[in-house]
């Protein structure tokens, strides 16, 4: 009776150790990844996980969490990024520097956003005479402001940088939020690429992209 | 069917008490644990979502025990970022 007792335990045991050893590849093969895409050599989070393995236990990689989550990623301060919003792989992309002038090189045609505001309609024309915009729900101080009247929208709330035949936004730390193409842009994320968007949001107004 | 208030008065009499008062006990710290780790894991992992572009809330699953944190971990390793991602040839 007792052996039985002590083969099912041992049984247990052995099943328990068999999910936590495939959890924790999975897991260490999934930290790589995710690691990878803040632009960090992907074997920090491979080490990160499998530290579990080793006397310090969970405490490391907890300590080594939060040092991820709160630190400066690669991936903001790379000259390359994605828009997944946009369906496409990481593209080549202008840094933000690369964002700023080259006026020989704007399009012939520019932009224009368009939407609803509280008070009506607005539209909103990116003629290229100048490399950057602020957009504001203020009144316009500067001939590069641009007027979206909306109480939900911050004074300034983002900035739109040309370059080239790209359009790039980038948040101003607006306590109302920026969308593009429903995915929240946050300042730490710097200027992105929203050429290929369709729409932006500034706090409650859906701000349609075209060009023309 | 044995009358439950019955089966109560024969465990608390036949010394099995001390089993379900450790084993009451015992339970209740790993629940307590589990929460206390998940809050710890919430908080960073809800910022990591919130930066790729997912709603924080996704961090949420944590507090299920045993896949919740593996079930987060695989939306964000296998999904495209819509905050986007660093060129993999980079890193």
């Amino acid at each position: 009776m007792l052996g039985i007792s002590l083969a099912s335990l041992l049984g247990l045991f052995g099943l328990t150790s068999a999910f936590a050893l495939v959890g924790l590849v999975l897991a260490a093969w999934m930290a790589w990844r995710i690691v990878a895409k803040a632009g960090l050599p992907g074997w920090t989070g491979l080490g990160a996980v499998l530290l579990t393995l080793t006397a310090v236990g969970a405490v490391v990689p907890v300590i080594l969490l939060w040092i991820f989550a709160f630190m400066r990623w690669p991936r903001d301060g790379m000259p390359t990024y994605a828009l997944a919003a946009a369906g496409a792989g990481p593209v080549p992309a202008p840094s933000p520097a690369a964002l700023a002038p080259p006026m020989a090189a704007l399009p012939a045609r520019g932009w224009r956003l368009s939407g609803t505001v509280a008070g009506g309609s607005v539209s909103l024309g990116l003629d290229g005479s100048a490399a950057s915009y602020v957009l504001t729900g203020a009144p316009a101080q500067a001939p590069t402001d641009l007027t979206v009247p909306d109480p939900s929208v911050g004074q300034p709330h983002a900035r739109l940088l040309i370059a080239g035949a790209r359009l790039g936004l980038e948040d101003l730390g607006s306590a109302s939020a920026t969308f593009i193409d429903g995915a929240r842009l946050l300042p730490e994320h710097g200027p992105r690429d929203i050429s290929a968007a369709r729409t932006i949001r500034l706090g409650t107004v859906d701000l349609a992209l075209s060009k023309g | 069917m044995p009358d439950p208030w019955t089966l109560l008065g024969f465990l608390l009499n036949s010394g099995l008490h001390w089993l379900l008062a450790i084993g009451g006990v015992v339970l209740f710290f790993i629940v307590v644990g589990h929460l206390l780790l998940a809050l710890l894991l919430v908080i960073p992992t809800w910022r990591i979502c919130a930066r790729a572009g997912f709603s924080g809330a996704l961090s949420l699953l944590h507090f299920v025990p045993f896949v919740g944190t593996l079930v987060v971990m695989a939306i964000l390793a296998f999904s495209d970022w819509p905050a986007g991602e660093a060129d993999p040839g980079k890193s």
